[in-house]
């Protein structure tokens, strides 16, 4: 959702000490977490399976995932449902934060090929990683 | 170049679709009018279906079909101008067949690129050569029966009118004035109305006579004498009284006749027209994907709706629920209704698969001189439209089979004392959550000792040849490279073909068996699970989670007492079984679920074998059978190979838990498990 020319949205979250973000183009659903199913054989970052209305996604620890410190799980902790090449996966973060509307110029790409962060936002003196879901689910 | 204008590859699908439903009307009418003959309706539904054909191929920038679908339609304008005109019929149905085959197999390649435009200028042409033929005849006709019946009997003609045709002698000389001289012999008993040609002074009556013959219509008390004396004119070669339509019998003025006088009596349409335009107009095609949404959707309800109204909430609350749990009721009620619609809506009967055999059948029939006849059973029977798409392929194999290989010709059943005609009965039915297709012929059947021979010629054998049993010789006509008929022909005889059938259909579930007696045919069964995606499952816990393993691959379920179990020096874990030594797989270890070793007395035993693998898996205990809707994992998760692993797919039960399904044949090659002999019964003898 380009609001108008030059702007993005994005979807922050904290977690592991940090402040990270989706862009809001590939968020589906942020929902509280319900009961995971872990798969036998898949394991590190990989939580598991949840139901969501029917379909089985695959859910992540975003901290396992990141190599970051274990995640401090509360109630506010939650699952962010995003989108990669076509289908849904679950990253579980230590909170959701606000969508928030950004000049592009604000956006720094980050040099880094292969990486999870796309790229940094500075906003509200505060440094946001956008995070890239495609690399997130898919890299090695 | 591209084929179709980038403008116009949107419309390509539904192009592709309606063309391919059209032309399968199409051959559906001519399989149907080939024997019994052709009514005006069928002539103005080719005609109908050739114009759109034309119409749309033009659209898409299609000159080549749209051409073709011209040639026949003009065709087809000229009969339906005259549907008296005769014509070669079997001619005329050849190039029909063609012509349709041609148009089938461009709409086919339509989508690929590399694939250039057919020319069918040359097809195209023939017809047209023929077509100008009908016109020539229409003009000059043959002698034969020429004049149509409204024509010949005009609307209110009294009945008691008498018609009699008389033929003159070809060559004969001056026939409008011996017509004259005859006419007037008759004076004697009967009274002369009328004559066709009327006016038998005119320059061309002596021509039109000697083509069409001379009708006269009259008035007799005496139509015995009357036909005697026109018999006995001079030059007559043959004189017949004509009958009107509607009192002759089934030859060839029948056909026609359906066409002329009756049915175009005006306010009165014909009843199978109307028919057709109902069913034409009450029927929808929808792409499977909003189905496959729709069904989703409904299945997501139901689990909403159990999560609803077994709330704990609920429970909590302690408020008397009795009109709340009235409603839940009904809704469940609606719910499972509605599923079984959605479910109904992807069933579609097999004849759409059975009617596109009888076109195999008769092209075969016509190509090997044979005379078979197919015959359908249980043509309605409905099964998922996904079973539909499967069951096309093995099903022509196995008919064309039957009728290579199967059906002898005439000549061969006459010399066997064979007097019942050669049939081949397609039939369908339900048995239990299966759906059984037989395909039977009464033709020359199969030897099991010649199987077996051949079988040993080709070096299929993997164990000594008194050891086969009947059922296990019809097996090997399933095995690759083996192929009973000495020659190639272009139907069958490469020797793929069975086993490639077999394989398709154990892939989608489903078994394909063979029996046959010497001399008095054969039998293909293929049975397929009812829906695809939905597989019976037994529950079992192993390291304290619940997993499903297809009740397809589960051969027995047993408790194994000590005395069965062995420990092999290397630590491998052994049970004794139906005189076998197999492997104990524990599934808590293939799944990697470290918990403490379970005594393997006390767990459960599941003896598997799967495309000649066998061995058993233990669990630690089995909880239930069910039915399930496979999902497989998402592709996020495909670089932890679960699959080869052993897991190949999970499944939501109808409380929204999740439940994971073992595949039986991944564990065995994940777990290296060889498979035994061919048919997975005996110990390695072959290749050792």
């Amino acid at each position: 959702m380009n609001d108008s020319a030059g702007s993005r949205r994005m979807l922050t979250f904290y977690s592991g000490g940090g402040k990270y973000a989706f862009d809001i183009m590939s968020v589906r659903d942020i929902i509280e977490i319900p009961h995971i199913t872990r798969i036998p054989l898949a394991g590190g970052y990989i939580q598991g399976v949840i139901n969501l209305r029917g379909k089985v996604i695959p859910v992540m620890d975003f901290n396992k995932r990141l190599g970051l410190s274990a995640g401090a799980y509360n109630e506010k902790s939650c699952i962010i449902v995003v989108e990669a090449n076509g289908s849904g996966y679950g990253v579980i973060v230590e909170s959701a934060g606000d969508a928030v509307v950004y000049p592009e110029e604000r956006f720094a790409r980050s040099p880094v090929g292969d990486s999870f962060v796309s790229g940094y936002v500075d906003w509200d003196n505060e440094r946001i990683q956008l995070i890239d879901c495609v690399s997130l689910a898919e890299k090695e | 170049m591209a084929k179709i204008d980038a403008g116009m590859l949107p419309l390509l699908d539904t192009f592709v679709f309606e063309t391919d439903g059209l032309l399968e009307s199409l051959d559906e009418i001519l399989m149907r009018t080939e024997k019994s003959g052709i009514s005006g309706d069928d002539v103005n539904e080719i005609f109908r279906i050739m114009h759109t054909v034309k119409g749309s191929a033009a659209m898409m920038g299609l000159s080549n079909m749209s051409a073709l679908a011209h040639a026949v339609e003009d065709l087809f304008s000229v009969i339906r101008e005259d549907p008296s005109v005769s014509y070669d019929k079997a001619e005329l149905y050849e190039l029909l067949f063609e012509s349709c085959d041609c148009l089938k197999n461009e709409t086919e390649t339509l989508a690929d690129e590399a694939a250039e435009l057919t020319d069918f200028s040359k097809l195209a042409a023939v017809i047209r050569s023929f077509a100008e033929k009908l016109k020539h005849t229409e003009n000059a006709s043959d002698g034969g029966h020429t004049l149509s019946e409204t024509e010949l009997f005009p609307e209110g003609e009294s009945s008691d009118i008498k018609t009699f045709r008389v033929v003159y002698k070809d060559g004969c000389f001056m026939p409008a004035i011996r017509s004259m001289v005859l006419l007037k012999a008759l004076g004697g008993c009967a009274r002369v109305l009328s004559t066709i040609p009327d006016d038998l002074d005119g320059d061309s009556a002596g021509d039109e006579i000697l083509h069409s013959g001379l009708y006269i219509k009259l008035l007799t008390d005496d139509a015995g004498k009357a036909l005697d004396t026109l018999k006995n004119g001079i030059d007559v070669v043959s004189a017949e009284e004509v009958k009107r339509p509607g009192r002759d019998d089934e030859d060839g003025v029948a056909e026609r006749s359906d066409s002329g006088s009756r049915s175009s009596l005006p306010g009165e349409p014909p009843a199978v027209h109307t028919d057709k335009m109902g069913a034409q107009s009450s029927i929808i095609s929808v792409r499977l994907e909003k189905l496959d949404r729709l069904l989703e959707l409904v299945s997501e309800i139901v689990i909403a709706e159990s999560a609803v109204t077994s709330s704990p909430d609920l429970k909590k609350s302690g408020v008397r629920l009795d009109r709340f749990k009235k409603s839940s009721r009904e809704l469940k009620k609606l719910t499972d209704e509605l599923q079984d619609v959605v479910m109904s809506i992807r069933m579609v009967p097999v004849s759409s698969v059975f009617s596109k055999m009888s076109r195999i059948v008769r092209d075969m029939n016509k190509k090997l001189g044979k005379n078979a006849e197919l015959v359908f059973q249980g043509a309605d029977t409905e099964v998922d439209k996904s079973v539909i798409d499967i069951l096309g392929d093995p099903l022509m194999h196995i008919v064309r089979n039957a009728l290579d290989h199967g059906i002898e010709t005439d000549s061969q059943r006459k010399e066997q004392g064979k007097t019942e005609p050669a049939r081949v009965v397609l039939s369908a039915g339900y048995e239990s959550s299966e759906v059984v297709i037989k395909c039977s012929d009464n033709g020359s059947g199969m030897d099991p000792k010649r199987l077996l021979a051949k079988a040993k010629r080709n070096g299929l054998l993997t164990k000594p040849e008194s050891e086969y049993t009947e059922s296990e010789c019809f097996d090997f006509i399933m095995k690759a490279g083996f192929s009973t008929n000495e020659e190639v022909t272009e139907f069958s005889g490469r020797g793929v073909g069975m086993d490639v059938v077999r394989r398709n259909i154990e892939k989608v579930g489903g078994k394909l068996s063979v029996s046959s007696e010497p001399g008095a045919g054969s039998e293909f069964v293929i049975r397929i699970p009812l829906s695809l995606s939905i597989i019976d499952v037994l529950g079992v816990v192993a390291g304290g989670e619940g997993f499903a393993v297809p009740i397809s691959s589960v051969g027995e379920v047993f408790r194994a007492r000590p005395e069965q179990l062995v420990t092999d020096p290397g630590g491998t874990e052994l049970v004794m079984f139906r005189e076998k030594c197999l492997r104990v797989l524990r599934l808590s270890e293939v799944f990697g679920l470290g918990s403490a070793k379970q005594e393997l007395t006390q767990g459960i035993m599941l003896y598997c074998a799967e495309e000649g693998r066998e061995a058993v898996l233990f669990a630690d205990e089995l909880t239930s059978d069910q039915q399930v809707v496979v999902k497989p994992f998402s592709p996020l998760l495909s670089r932890f190979n679960l699959k080869e692993k052993g897991l190949i797919g999970c499944s939501v039960l109808a409380d929204g838990s999740i439940l994971f399904i073992a595949g039986v044949n991944e564990i065995f090659k994940a777990h290296g498990i060889t498979p035994s002999g061919d048919n997975g019964s005996e110990e390695v003898y072959a290749d050792e």
